[in-house]
């Protein structure tokens, strides 16, 4: 099990990873997900021993790795955009770490069979990485990673550098991959659809922070704070003042489900797929735009307050008569579908 | 060129071959079978070989700290780097002289030692390893190591595994450069070497200008320029093997401070190193020149405006200076016009023609300046008019080294004008003449005072050609340097060591002059 405690990481006047505690237990699969400069790719620097600690402690089943070279961690790293090893041809590429083992030429030769069987790769094990399509390299990447039988592997935006309809398909053959495997895995990615598809859980960084770690269906059922919530793509977001069960926000009164102990200021998001056209709704909205999104119609819509500002509402319609844009609605809002989120 | 260079060339091998005017190979045989022919080939090619070796190890550490960290004094130490490799190589041999030579302030004797040669190349060229293979290395993707690290490799696997094989092709082509320079070293060797040792360009010159065997000269010179002919080629080979793989590694790097304690001392022991290598010899040769008996003094670099004749030069030394800024003069001028016409051509006719036109060119920097000077002196004298007396003919043997220079620096800038600015211009309603005026000139001048400073620079410190063709009673200086230097007694060598830090000022003013003239762009040249 690897645990970070307390983990800092400067780079000369600023800071990169700020006391970052963080768990990856035995055989889970943990995303790493935040905007890119969030600290993701120092982070696992840090874990491979590339990035010197200015404080705090990385340990390996309890033993604490300060002292051991990067070289002697056993841990697998892909870096982003791949970084092969442009002299080499694949199958060389791939056992580069088995030679620096000194594996033996027939067990290295077998293990370089297998891990490019594993990801597709037989045949390819003559070429140069420079007359490889950019999914080859990901995968003749994956494949030097997993060479060595790393007691950990860690991907950097394994696919941040691929075209949208690839990724799809490889998020799915990772997926399987990673089940088949059975290693921890620490996964970074500025996708939050990656993030959820691939991790048990999810940890959420913000500006050398973790934000939060939690399973992917909790984390987009209730994120933590307004930062997870923009993140996730999340954007009716307002203040709010919560007295009893009713929450006041720029749309009005609202109600709400469970606000025990939660009174007073807070900030307030509401999902946009909790509101409902009634004819009698005590939201008066205006509609801006109209754009068609295959499972669901997404409405730009604002709403005139008193003082004669306006509030803009994103809300996604499955309506059976959808409103075009000029048109006039009334709305309520499920209760269920508002969360209530802490002050920054 | 064809009168200047091609004729003297050809008089050469034709002297090689045919001695008697009748084709002779047997007795040309007869000289390169001589014990001493084949000591001096062997010798010409071990020092090149071993001093190249040396700067390769010495720059190669100096080249990794300059493509990954960042810390004070980073751009001006890399500057200075460049300054011994435009130096004179009398002055670098002056300078050696005075740190490891008879007055050596440390009480070093290496003077007549292989010791002093191979040193004074290492000072001369490191700047060459350290600019080309640090080109490429700071272009490396630094992750390319770590990936290696990653995969258990020791920091030396990582280095020897992966970074060395990518930086192979700069290394080999800093090598092939710094090979070829050692390999026609004159000046460096005549004064440093003794009478002990000699490359092939210094057994040219003794044989031709001390023991008049121009037979036994102009076969050395034949050697010489086929050594030279297969050194070329193999150069360009070397250059255009593995460029693709090295590009596929490029990203652009960010230095960064060091931040280890190991990676703090190995980045001040490099730079302790190179100031000590490239600093020490040309403080010693500052303070010799000014270290006069029984403290310091300018009494050496008075003695040199005072006009007094000195046995070896027949004139005041004054005068020395006077016909180095002259003859720079008019290299100067003839050379940037020259060039500027040899450019204009290169950069407006395409195929084989521009391409053979720019090749010949390029030709008097790869023969070396020595046999540029014995083919004058050989073949000027046969023409009807003797050219060897013309005052002229110290300019136009520089001018012959200094249009490469010019050109280079032109030709790129020529074709770099967009032809779509001339059609933006002439829509604007401006004719071809002021297209010219406004666009080409301002675009081309700074191109232009770059080469100026380079024939400028060049022609000053031009010393092998120069040795053959000069006369005794105007010598330049650098040859006033070689021949005070010969002189034994304090006041001699004291004001050699004036006019070198005197020569060494000059180039300097030249070359900065030089560096701020050229665009940004062109930083790499």
């Amino acid at each position: 099990m690897l645990r970070l405690t307390g983990v800092s990481v400067r780079f000369d006047a600023t800071t990169a990873l700020e006391s970052v505690d963080l768990e990856v237990r035995d055989k889970e699969r943990l995303s790493v997900l935040g905007p890119s400069g969030s600290g993701k790719s120092t982070l696992l620097r840090a874990i491979s021993g590339l990035e010197p600690l200015a404080s705090g402690r990385i340990d390996w089943d309890g033993r604490d790795l300060a002292g051991v070279p990067v070289h002697e961690r056993g841990f697998g790293l892909m870096f982003q955009d791949y970084v092969l090893f442009p002299h080499l041809d694949v199958a060389r590429n791939v056992r580069f770490g088995l030679d620096m083992a000194n594996a033996g030429r027939d067990k290295a030769d077998a293990r370089v069979a297998e891990v490019l069987e594993l990801v597709g790769l037989r045949g390819f094990e003559r070429r140069l990485p420079t007359e490889l399509s950019g999914g080859e390299q990901q995968r003749v990447a994956l494949a030097r990673a997993l060479a060595l039988e790393p007691r950990l592997l860690m991907l950097d935006e394994p696919l941040g550098a691929l075209d949208r309809s690839l990724r799809r398909s490889l998020l799915d053959e990772l997926s399987d991959l990673f089940t088949s495997l059975g290693l921890p895995i620490v996964y970074v990615t500025h996708d939050h659809e990656e993030a959820l598809a691939i991790g048990d859980r999810v940890a959420l960084m913000h500006d050398g922070r973790i934000e939060a770690v939690l399973p992917p269906r909790e984390l987009w059922q209730r994120p933590p704070t307004e930062f997870a919530a923009r993140f996730l793509g999340f954007t009716n977001i307002f203040d709010a003042v919560v007295e009893g069960e009713v929450a006041t926000t720029p749309l009005g009164a609202v109600g709400l489900d469970n606000a025990t102990g939660a009174q007073g200021s807070h900030r307030v998001l509401i999902r946009p797929d909790a509101f409902r056209l009634d004819t009698d709704g005590p939201i008066h909205a205006f509609v801006r735009s109209s754009t068609f999104r295959g499972d669901h119609t997404l409405l730009r819509l604002s709403v005139a307050k008193a003082d004669e500002t306006e509030t803009l509402l994103d809300v996604e319609a499955d309506w059976p008569v959808l409103p075009a844009a000029g048109d006039r609605l009334r709305l309520t809002v499920d209760a269920s579908g508002i969360l209530l989120l802490p002050l920054t | 060129m064809f009168l200047f260079f091609v004729y003297p060339v050809a008089t050469i091998l034709l002297r090689g071959l045919a001695p008697e005017g009748q084709l002779d190979l047997a007795a040309t045989l007869a000289i390169l079978t001589r014990p001493f022919v084949l000591e001096v080939a062997w010798f010409t090619h071990l020092q090149a070989l071993v001093s190249t070796v040396l700067t390769v190890l010495a720059a190669l550490p100096a080249a990794y700290v300059f493509a990954r960290f960042e810390f004070r004094g980073r751009r001006l130490l890399s500057a200075a780097a460049l300054v011994p490799f435009v130096l004179p190589t009398v002055v670098v041999a002056a300078a050696f002289l005075a740190l490891v030579g008879p007055r050596s302030p440390f009480g070093l004797r290496l003077e007549h030692t292989i010791w002093a040669i191979l040193i004074a190349h290492v000072f001369y060229n490191y700047a060459v390893v350290l600019r080309v293979v640090g080109g490429v290395w700071g272009q490396l993707d630094p992750r390319l190591e770590e990936a290696a690290r990653v995969l258990g490799a020791t920091r030396w696997q990582a280095f020897r595994k992966v970074t060395l094989p990518l930086l192979r092709p700069a290394i080999a082509s800093a090598s092939s450069i710094v090979f070829l320079f050692t390999f026609t070293s004159f000046g460096v060797v005549l004064i440093l070497g003794g009478p002990t040792f000699a490359t092939l360009e210094v057994e040219i010159y003794r044989q031709a200008a001390q023991l008049l065997d121009l037979h036994v000269a102009a076969t050395l010179a034949l050697v010489q320029m086929v050594a030279l002919a297969a050194l070329l080629l193999v150069n360009s080979r070397f250059q255009e093997r593995d460029a693709v793989r090295t590009r596929f590694a490029r990203t652009r790097v960010v230095l960064r401070r060091p931040r280890t304690r190991g990676e703090r001392a190995f980045v001040l022991t490099n730079i302790v190193v190179m100031v000590a290598l490239l600093g020490l010899p040309l403080g010693v040769l500052v303070e010799r020149s000014l270290a006069v008996a029984g403290g310091y003094g300018l009494d050496y670099y008075v003695a040199l405006f005072q006009g007094a004749t000195n046995g070896a030069l027949f004139v005041p030394p004054l005068e020395a200076i006077q016909n180095s800024l002259v003859f720079a003069a008019v290299a100067t001028v003839l050379g940037t016009v020259l060039g500027l016409l040899a450019a204009h051509v290169i950069a407006t006719q395409r195929g084989l023609l521009a391409r053979a036109f720019d090749a010949l060119l390029t030709l008097p920097l790869g023969t070396s300046a020595v046999i540029l000077g014995f083919g004058f002196l050989l073949a000027l004298g046969s023409l009807p008019v003797d050219l060897r007396v013309s005052p002229l003919l110290i300019p136009i043997a520089h001018t012959l080294i200094a249009v490469p220079f010019v050109v280079r620096a032109v030709v790129p800038v020529m074709r770099s004008i967009d032809r779509r600015l001339h059609e933006a211009a002439a829509v604007l309603g401006s004719s071809p003449t002021r297209t010219w005026r406004v666009i080409d000139l301002p675009i081309i001048g700074r191109a232009c005072l770059v080469g100026a400073g380079f024939s400028f620079a060049v022609s000053l410190g031009e010393f092998g050609a120069t040795l053959f063709i000069v006369r005794p009673d105007t010598p330049t200086m650098p040859i006033a340097i070689f021949r005070l230097l010969g002189q034994p007694g304090a006041l001699a060598f004291g004001q050699a060591m004036a006019m070198a830090t005197l020569l060494m000022l000059v180039i300097a003013v030249a070359i900065f002059a030089i560096d701020r003239a050229r665009l940004p762009s062109q930083a790499g040249l």
